[in-house]
């Protein structure tokens, strides 16, 4: 697989590195280069572009393309050295104040402020001035200018890994901190290092080129890119080409560089080579289905054979397979499954909240909503049920509330968005939201922050927002996992309580059947993106006929079992949604396969309890008995 | 309060330190500023009187506290080479660069903050490419070169601005403005090939937060979510990027202000420094990292104002 390291970088990536390597053979073999650059020919002044000289001539009849040649090395020489003298001081400075924090932290970033308000200028100057002009007095300034820069990138990176758990740990057992900076600070900043590095070149040849632009960087005699430019710059009307190919050639070098120092950077946060995304065609949707009528009598939502697939660079995911269920008004319906088995993709997809990409477009199934199918209906529109009809809660209230924003304003947003109503009115309603959801001292609470509320609370104020509006239909998507046990049952039971008073539809959807026992009216499992079974709650923790639900009851610690009673895990994998097993999905985990289990998936069936397997457990079945303790 | 305090504090001793190493730096520097004073053909009793005049003979620490005591009542001296008084010739000079370098920033958040925005919410499409290919070819431009491209270009051949033509602003707000573009937008546009590309990975990183989706799922509208919930949070990063950027610009501006013949603070502090006339350095120095402190203070008390995280501590 040796191929594979080369791939995936891209053509810019090689043009890139093309760009640089003539730069470098330039420098090295300047020598060999059949034209001499010093060679004059006053007959041949300022020529444009031609076979004899490709990039013309100056002045002084000197071949363009051999001057920018013999003027690489300067700023090869000046790019590498100062480079690395401003990388070498700069981590020194940086990792150590860093790794040492308090008062060295302070002092070092004084001695770093004070460096980058300091013009530059007037080191380059005085050193020019009292030392003299030559290529190791440039090189020499402009390493000890970056020297800031590098300790900034490096204090930065080091704060961050000095947090980290191995780190705290070493310095816990007493290890000497120049063994914990040697042997785990500096191998973890190395690549933020060497991506920086590169952008740093590209800034010290800007400075090298400025420096020569002024006639204070490399002496008078010694070709450089800046001092071409400078001395090309008099004949801009009559002969551009003299002082723009000494600019290109600094322009490309320095976009060559920039641009490499991005991808090693991009490469490294993704872990690997980013292979590319395949192209998802949109599909237009015609906008009529919105003009349906809406349905009193049936159900509230019907979803029938919903199918939602993922592109993603390793294939096309289905993580929503043929989903089919209905929900009646004011009914709460827990949809239950493992991480992975694509009840959140499920919740996501109900609301029309996964965007195209990663979602491929013009996918099979129908989410009928009062008879509306909401997957035909226009973004707008769509928008419009979003918030008022439909709402979602959502399992982290520390990410999934603004954090810059009051939480009062923010529960009062989609009221102003939604119902056209006075900014008061929305302020009063928010305040009453805030009450409900028994949220303690709401004037107060009103006008805080999410990162001053305690997680519970947060939880609540989320509740809050996606009860803001009304909706017929929340979605709450494991709604108490972030949570602490003691706030979990709270949470549920403020849920419940809101469902009855409201008469509001409620799906929950949770990994935790525990959760589900006392509150939903009817289960669903789902396993690999699809429902697998469902029925009443009772009828469902009374007799489970498939074996991945009767499996799964089994591994759910009861609350009422004695502490020692035994929690059976299930042996095996979740199955890959990229390349899902065949037939049942559950059959290479299950005792009761048989090979009829793997030639087709069972459908899902049964009158009143459904179940997809090919051989359902019988209702007096030990499972039950698991159960029954829960 | 006690952040205010110790902030304070640091921003003293930056003060302190950029203008010691400016006064031992330029101490360091071959050539007798009586000479400099007096011009070539001066006597021995002359130089002696002028180097008594000055307190050139002792020692240098001792020198720069009475410059600093100086300084702390205003005085910055005289100038060694036109005998201008120094803080005079700053008042003349400092407006020029400020507002070349505040037309700048104008500029260059004027272009990044709708296109970075919209590249990071539709990261990976044809705009966003187009953008950050374009961000990426202003950040790799030399001043030097985008400078002569534009004046070869709107100055030479279409003859849309004046080239090297300062006009003063008291003489024509106008003409001043219209002499201010060509500099002002070689100042701005490497710039806002830097706050692009800041600007729009923080935004692309926002759009898949949490929070964005829960006010997708709240139903409120693309131009609100945006606006509201992702540029509020995203220009919290931008602000760091914009102070540091615009606390340097005084001092940065040398390239462009020659290219442009514009008379402000770099070009006087190029022309100070080549001639050793050390007195009026120390002043731009000084002039240039209070400027830069200033700003760092406005930008740190600007973030506490916008992140509420920062202004309200936890208290549960």
């Amino acid at each position: 697989m040796k191929r594979s390291r080369w791939k995936g970088w891209g053509p810019g990536f090689w043009l890139a590195v093309g760009w640089l390597g003539l730069v470098v053979l330039a420098a090295l073999f300047r020598d060999l280069w059949p034209v001499d650059p010093a060679d004059q020919d006053l007959r041949a002044s300022l020529q444009p572009p031609s076979w004899d000289h490709p990039l013309g001539t100056n002045k002084l009849g000197q071949d363009m393309l051999a001057l920018i040649i013999d003027g690489a090395r300067v700023s090869v020489i000046v790019g590498v050295v100062a480079t690395a003298i401003g990388l070498v001081l700069g981590a020194l400075l940086g990792m150590v104040a860093g790794y040492f924090r308090g008062r060295v932290d302070r002092a070092v970033v004084i001695v770093l402020d004070a460096a980058i308000a300091f013009p530059s200028l007037v080191l380059a100057l005085a050193v020019v001035l009292y030392w003299g002009q030559s290529l190791r007095n440039v090189t020499l300034i402009i390493g000890v200018l970056t020297a800031p820069l590098f300790a900034r990138v490096l204090r930065t990176a080091t704060l961050t890994i000095v947090d980290r758990d191995f780190v705290l740990a070493a310095r816990m057992l007493g290890a000497r901190h120049r063994r914990v900076i040697g042997t785990d600070v500096v191998p973890n900043v190395v690549v933020p290092v060497l991506a920086y590095g590169l952008i740093a070149m590209g800034a010290v040849i800007l400075v090298e080129g400025a420096l020569s632009y002024f006639g204070l960087g490399v002496p008078e005699g010694t070709t450089s890119w800046g001092r071409l430019v400078a001395e090309g710059q008099v004949y801009l009307e009559d002969a551009p080409w003299v002082s723009l190919t000494p600019a290109a050639a600094i322009f490309f070098t320095i976009l060559a560089l920039n641009y490499l120092g991005d991808r090693v950077q991009a490469r490294w946060f993704a872990g690997g080579p980013i292979p590319k995304m395949p192209k998802v065609r949109a599909v237009a949707v015609s906008p009529s289905a919105a003009a349906a009528v809406v349905d009193q009598d049936g159900p509230l939502l019907d979803v029938r054979d919903l199918v939602t697939q993922l592109a993603t660079p390793f294939g096309t995911v289905t993580a929503v397979d043929g989903v089919s269920f209905a929900l009646q008004r004011g009914r709460m319906l827990a949809i239950v499954g493992e991480s992975g088995s694509g009840k959140t993709m499920l919740a996501r997809s109900i609301a029309g909240l996964v965007p195209t990409p990663p979602a491929v477009p013009g996918t099979p199934g129908q989410v009928l909503f009062e008879g509306r199918n909401l997957k035909a209906l226009a973004a707008d529109d769509l928008r419009r049920v979003r918030g008022r009809e439909i709402a979602m809660v959502f399992q982290d209230p520390m990410t999934s509330l603004d954090p810059v924003m009051k939480v009062g304003h923010q529960i009062a947003e989609p009221v102003r968005v939604h119902l056209d109503v006075s900014r008061k009115h929305a302020r009063g309603v928010a305040m009453q939201l805030l009450r409900d959801v028994g949220i303690p001292d709401p004037e107060r609470r009103f006008h805080q922050y999410p990162h001053q509320l305690s997680g519970g609370l947060r939880q609540r104020v989320a509740i809050a927002i996606a009860l803001s509006c009304g909706p017929k239909l929340l979605v709450a998507d494991e709604p108490t996992s972030a949570l602490d046990v003691t706030v979990q049952a709270q949470i549920l039971d403020l849920l419940q309580r809101l469902q009855r008073d409201r008469n509001m539809a409620v799906i929950l959807i949770t990994h935790d059947l525990g959760v589900v026992a006392n509150r939903a009216d009817e289960v669903a499992v789902m396993y690999g993106a699809r429902i697998v079974e469902q029925a009443g709650t009772a009828a469902l923790f009374a007799a489970p006929r498939m074996p991945y639900t009767a499996a799964l009851l089994a591994s759910a610690p009861a609350l009422g079992a004695a502490s020692h009673a035994r929690l059976v895990a299930i042996e095996g994998a979740p199955p890959s949604l990229l390349f899902p097993p065949p037939g049942c999905r559950f059959a290479p985990r299950c005792a009761r396969a048989t090979p009829e289990c793997t030639a087709a998936a069972p459908p899902l069936e049964g009158d009143g309890h459904l179940a997809a397997c090919w051989h359902p457990l019988a209702a007096d079945h030990e499972a039950a008995g698991v159960a029954a303790s829960g | 309060m006690r952040w205010f305090a110790r902030r304070l504090f640091e921003l003293a001793m930056v003060l302190l330190l950029v203008t010691f190493v400016t006064y031992a730096l330029l101490d360091l520097l071959p050539g007798d500023p009586a000479l400099t004073i007096l011009g070539p053909g001066a006597t021995p009793e002359a130089i002696a009187v002028v180097r008594d005049d000055l307190n050139l003979d002792a020692p240098l620490p001792v020198r720069y506290l009475q410059w600093l005591l100086n300084a702390l009542q205003g005085d910055l001296g005289v100038s060694y080479r036109t005998g201008e008084v120094v803080s005079v010739a700053l008042r003349e000079r400092l407006p020029v660069s400020l507002e070349l370098g505040l037309l700048a920033q104008a500029m260059a958040l004027a272009i990044a903050v709708p296109v970075g925005t919209w590249a990071g919410y539709r990261a990976n499409r044809s705009f966003d490419k187009l953008s950050s290919a374009g961000a990426f070819g202003f950040v790799a431009m030399p001043q030097f070169v985008l400078g002569i491209v534009l004046i070869t270009v709107f100055g030479v051949w279409l003859g849309w601005f004046p080239v090297a033509d300062y006009v003063p602003l008291s003489e024509s707000v106008a003409g001043n403005l219209h002499a201010m573009v060509l500099p002002a937008l070689t100042l701005a546009l490497p710039i806002a090939g830097l706050y692009t590309r800041v600007l729009r990975a923080d935004v692309a990183v926002s759009m898949q937060s949490d929070h964005v989706t829960m006010a997708r799922a709240s139903g409120l509208p693309t131009s609100r979510i945006l606006t509201r919930h992702v540029l509020r949070g995203s220009s919290l990063g931008l602000l760091t990027i914009v102070g540091l950027s615009t606390g340097t610009l005084l001092g940065g501006a040398v390239v462009v202000e020659r290219l442009f013949s514009l008379p402000g603070l770099g070009r006087l502090l190029f022309d100070s420094i080549t001639s050793r006339d050390f007195v009026m350095v120390q002043g731009c120095v000084l002039v240039i990292a209070v400027f830069f402190v200033v700003v760092n203070l406005g930008v740190d008390i600007l973030q506490r104002v916008l992140d509420p995280r920062l202004r309200h501590p936890v208290t549960v």
